[in-house]
């Protein structure tokens, strides 16, 4: 880890150790079945991401791994109560009740899990869907496949972000409270599902209680038999915060971070994915509390919120941003939870919300930051376009002024909103596709015609990603709820309906990734250019070239691959780039769910595009089948070759306000540090400047990808450990990728700087 | 009716986001062609003024779309799957690098008129204004197209763009004149004082240049920032009585005349420029300064009476 302005003490040291043993070791790791999760978002033989043990794992020699990049740590064996889970021993239903049965009985057989020298406590070792059925009825396997033959896919679980100071509040006692109360409301009106619904989420707080309950006995017992006075103390103020924690809301800042750990793992106990908002602004009742009385220092909450980020290996918070009358929300926490991850580095997944009212200082130590660690941490992000997307959409201003940034790429309303952030794709090269095998049979011989084409068969492949969805939206509260998000959101607990039901909050745009967006643009001008406009090349001849993935045609090939290219600051490409962008936005516009509100496209795919390609086929812009695709809505790596301000400038003439998402992404060589001067104020100006054109994401790693190169095949020399890269939206360690996430990873181009 | 105004010039890059060539984040425009003929040119597409074509063996796949498009016969394909460049046949209409389907075959020359080039320059705008950046005239030698320079240098001045200028200052002293009421930063190159040293560095002397020099101090007295730059080339420049002798000049000018004055370090990434034109790397083997080396020049422009606050040493220096 690089050094930083913050001393590590020998305790913080040791927790240090145990971070970076769990994701070298890969206990830490993030599995999918298969390629085609990661292209449609769907895998067709699990639900989501795959589970790591349990009967409804792939075999390991199939997954692929994202890296460490999950909450859950590995023990290397199976959940050791499988057999004897509720539905397995008496009988399994699809309904939220059956669902809480069995998640209660999960949580109480889950082992209590304390480590020396720790402070915050409670680990994951286990999902559910390792114990429990998590599979969709037919119909939606059917529908499933029929999207992915058109180019889309998708999933639904765990991809919204709660508001944690509801919990922080209420305590799950208060929560508790409030179930009942509410439960006994319905129970008046004779309103009887809403009513059941709150009898399963009774059952799910009160197991939480009593998992929080279980560390307090434990540390209880550890602390009267440890001889070391330090580790005892230690024990014994972890028995003190747990207990406070089963009595009530937490009371001083260290109980809320405690608060918050013991909520990650209870929630990501059903599934990987969650944001967690506005840290520094919902808990700063609590560090203001403690700064006031005097029972809180700035370096000692500094020190929790790091062991905070080490316990849990990423925290997704986000810090900045504006307040409800729209004023600069920065106070000294933003300061404080940036510190904590400065004295760390490495892996994290943190935002800082710039705007233009943003307190310079803070946002300067923010590139500060991601200059000296060069890890893509924070992400930098733009508030007033993430607000304005919101507004765009249809979000009232009660709604829209607390989004944050969430994950990779996305952001929510904090509390309300549940709209599948980042886990519905459309692979927009397949309607493309098909549109020039209709354009053959045609024989047209107009770009327009053609794009008629093209119009129909987006539409075509739209109309069944709506179709899958709606078909899982009917089912999804009933297969796989989730209940203690639901506890944190404004709505679930008041209606008696789990978040992923029907209106249980304000908002429910489905939203869908879009993959191979450059490429189709690439495509669409090469093809209006050498095909329809010069008349180089017939549509024959292209397709003929692509089924033969170019071979025997490297001149034909060449002339499509230099043909003007998104990316490089060009009006004539990127008015095409505007046109295929908002094309894709204004046809899921006018698609619906079932929850009777519209799609919406992000410009951005977090991984799909390294494994899509020969899956693919060639593509008219001169790739061939085995090469990658270009990364979200980055320009394929080398051709663009004008520098970063051309680049971010044509991602700026596409109006990043109407879509959910679409991030520029830059790899900068470390030696362009030495040739650029100061690397923190190029970072801080080059921010501003692409955030003063609406530019939305700037995920930034300084990593020297020949080194990486050599990583790969040196994996275990210590030199190469502590790499950790900003691989899209989400970090990892380099030497715990998947290989050909790690190909993909080098095949990027280095900005040099000038 | 007044004749269309047909000034045009020729650039051969333009580089933006830049950060070495004068405050901020700069957009620089690189014209073409230069009086002198320094050893070390780091830019050797931008010596001769006109439209010239370069070839990358590497991008080559010898298809022969290029013989094919030369009416001339100054491109012939080679045995070996090259080709051969004939510039004395050449008639530089760009028909062989408009062929080529890789761009192995590149002209190296784009003509623009003063609003074209303002056009392209302003696409940065945001980012200018973010950091106090702005547009930076290059080269070759930009006063060698000192008319067209001045007049884009005039619209984008009146779009509130800061203009600076990097000059050899080799020039008549009407050229050297005609930017000076529009451009906001002047960067001078000084190699040598000595005019032999000079002259065995560039193929001039430099008595133009203190000529010129005497015009641009004046300047600086009424708002013009005025940076001096030394490229540190081993066995040319990197001399300790070079590098003194530049800074007691320097000294000797009015207390604040000179707000910066930078020793950039010679590298030698530019050999491949050379080889796709063709023309030897007249300082083939040479390679970057050792840290000592860079220490020593260092040490002696400290020395030499200039503000030492005001000096910077500039790029990379050889891994010890």
């Amino acid at each position: 880890m690089k050094q930083s302005q913050f001393p590590v003490d020998d305790r913080m040291q040791r927790l240090i150790e145990r971070y970076r043993y769990l994701a070298l070791n890969k206990k830490r790791e993030l599995l999918a079945a298969n390629p085609e999760f990661l292209i449609y978002h769907w895998s067709g033989e699990c639900e989501a991401f795959a589970p790591a043990t349990g009967e409804q794992a792939p075999p390991a020699n199939r997954t692929i791994s994202f890296g460490d990049h999950n909450c859950r740590v590995d023990t290397g064996k199976p959940y050791p109560f499988t057999d004897q889970m509720p539905s397995k021993t008496g009988a399994f239903e699809y309904s939220e009740y059956n669902w809480a049965v069995d998640y209660a009985f999960f949580l109480d057989h889950s082992p209590v899990v304390i480590h020396p020298y720790e402070l915050i406590v409670g680990e994951m070792n286990w999902q559910l869907e390792e114990a429990r059925l998590y599979k969709y009825p037919e119909e939606c396997q059917k529908l499933g496949f029929e999207a992915r033959k058109l180019g889309a896919g998708g999933f639904s679980l765990a991809h919204t972000c709660p508001d944690l100071g509801i919990g922080i509040s209420l305590g799950w006692t208060g929560l508790l409270h409030k179930i009942r109360r509410n439960r006994a409301k319905f129970v008046s009106y004779g309103n009887e599902p809403s009513a059941r619904y709150l009898e399963a989420s009774d059952l799910v707080v009160s197991a939480i209680i009593r998992y929080i309950g279980r560390y307090a006995d434990e540390a209880r017992k550890r602390a009267a038999d440890e001889g070391d006075p330090a580790q005892r103390e230690l024990y014994r103020r972890i028995a003190g915060n747990c207990a406070s924690l089963v009595q009530g809301p937490p009371q001083t800042f260290e109980e809320g971070i405690l608060w918050i750990n013991f909520f990650f793992v209870v929630e990501r106990m059903n599934g990987h994915g969650n944001g967690y908002g506005r840290f520094d602004q919902f808990m700063y009742g609590l560090y203001r509390k403690g700064m006031d009385d005097g029972t809180l220092t700035r370096e000692r909450a500094r020190e929790l919120i790091a062991e905070q980020y080490l316990k849990y290996g990423a925290s997704y918070f986000s810090f900045g941003g504006r307040n409800e009358k729209l004023e600069d929300a920065t106070n000294e926490l933003s300061w404080v939870a940036l510190e904590a991850y400065d004295m760390l580095g490495g892996y994290n997944h943190l935002g800082v919300m710039w705007h233009g009212d943003m307190d310079p200082a803070y946002f300067r130590y923010a590139c500060e930051v991601v200059a000296r660690h060069g890890a893509g941490t924070p992400t930098l992000v733009n508030y007033d376009v993430l607000r304005a997307s919101e507004l765009y959409s249809g979000f009232s201003e009660e709604d829209a002024w607390n989004v944050c940034y969430s994950g990779c790429q996305w952001y929510c309303s904090v509390g309300n909103e549940y709209q599948d952030q980042d886990v519905n794709c459309i692979v927009l090269i397949q309607p493309m596709q098909r549109a020039m095998k209709t354009c053959l049979e045609r024989n047209l011989t107009d770009f327009e015609a053609f794009w008629a084409e093209y119009d129909r068969e987006v539409n075509r492949t739209a109309d069944a990603l709506v179709a899958l969805k709606n078909a899982q939206y009917r089912w999804q509260h009933k297969v796989w709820p989730e209940m203690i998000t639901s506890t944190c959101m404004h709505g679930p607990l008041e209606k008696g309906r789990d978040v992923t039901d029907f209106r249980a909050v304000n908002n429910n745009y489905t939203s869908v990734n879009v993959l191979g967006v450059p490429n189709v643009i690439d495509s669409l001008f090469a093809i209006k250019e050498l095909v329809f406009d010069r008349k180089l090349y017939t549509m024959k001849e292209l397709q003929d070239a692509i089924d033969a993935d170019w071979a025997g045609r490297e001149p034909m090939r060449q002339r499509f691959l230099h043909a003007h290219k998104f990316g490089n600051d060009l009006d004539d490409v990127d008015a095409m780039a505007v046109r295929v962008s908002e094309h894709i936005r204004a046809v899921l516009h006018e698609k619906r769910n079932v929850k009777g509100f519209f799609f919406r496209p992000s410009l951005f795919q977090f991984m799909g595009h390294t494994y899509a390609g020969p899956f693919m086929g060639a593509t008219p812009d001169g790739r061939h089948k085995d090469d990658f695709l270009a990364h979200g809505m980055n320009p394929m790596p080398g051709r663009n070759t004008e520098g970063i301000s051309a680049t971010a400038n044509s991602l700026c003439k596409v109006d990043l306000r109407h879509f959910q998402g679409g991030s520029l992404q830059i790899e900068l060589q470390p030696a362009a540090a030495h040739t650029m001067g100061d690397l923190t104020e190029y970072v801080d100006q080059f921010a501003r400047a692409f955030f003063g054109k609406h530019g939305v994401q700037v995920n930034l790693n300084i990593v020297d990808l020949a080194e990486l190169r050599k990583a790969m095949n040196d994996p275990h020399n210590p030199k190469y450990q502590d790499i950790v890269v900003k691989v899209t939206g989400y970090s990892a360690h380099f030497v715990a990728m998947d290989r050909k996430l790690q190909e993909e990873f080098v095949s990027r181009v280095n900005y040099v700087g000038s | 009716m007044s004749a269309p105004d047909r000034l045009t010039g020729t650039v051969f890059n333009i580089q933006r986001l830049s950060t070495h060539d004068g405050p901020g984040l700069r957009t620089t425009a690189f014209l073409k062609g230069c009086p002198l003929s320094c050893r070390w040119c780091h830019n050797p597409e931008g010596m001769d003024p006109r439209w010239e074509n370069g070839w990358d063996s590497r991008k080559c796949i010898g298809c022969g779309d290029c013989e094919a498009a030369c009416r001339m016969g100054a491109v012939r394909r080679r045995a070996d799957g090259g080709i051969t460049l004939s510039h004395d046949l050449c008639v530089r209409c760009g028909a062989c690098a408009a062929a080529c389907p890789t761009g192995a075959l590149t002209g190296y020359g784009r003509r623009f008129t003063p609003e074209q080039l303002c056009a392209e320059l302003m696409k940065d705008e945001a980012y200018f204004s973010v950091s106090g950046g702005g547009v930076t005239f290059s080269g070759g030698e930009p006063l060698a197209q000192a008319a067209f320079v001045a007049r884009t240098a005039g619209l984008l001045k009146a779009r509130g763009v800061s203009v600076a200028l990097d000059t050899c200052l080799y020039v008549s002293a009407r050229a050297a004149a005609m930017p000076l009421p529009v451009i906001d930063i002047a960067l001078v190159d000084i190699k040598a004082v000595d005019p032999v040293l000079h002259s065995r560095c560039t193929g001039r002397a430099n008595e133009r240049l203190f000529s010129n020099l005497s015009r641009y101090v004046s300047a600086a007295r009424s708002g013009l920032r005025l940076f001096v730059r030394t490229p540190v080339v081993p066995g040319y420049t990197d001399g300790d009585a070079n590098i003194a002798a530049i800074g007691r000049y320097l000294a000797d000018l009015p207390e604040g005349t000179v707000e910066k004055w930078e020793l950039i370090l010679f590298h030698n990434l530019c050999a491949m420029k050379y080889a796709e034109l063709e023309r030897p790397w007249p300082l083939e083997g040479v390679g970057m300064l050792a840290r000592a080396d860079v220490a020593r020049v260092e040490n002696a422009a400290r020395s030499s009476g200039f503000e030492p606050s005001r000096i910077a040493v500039a790029g990379l220096s050889e891994k010890e």
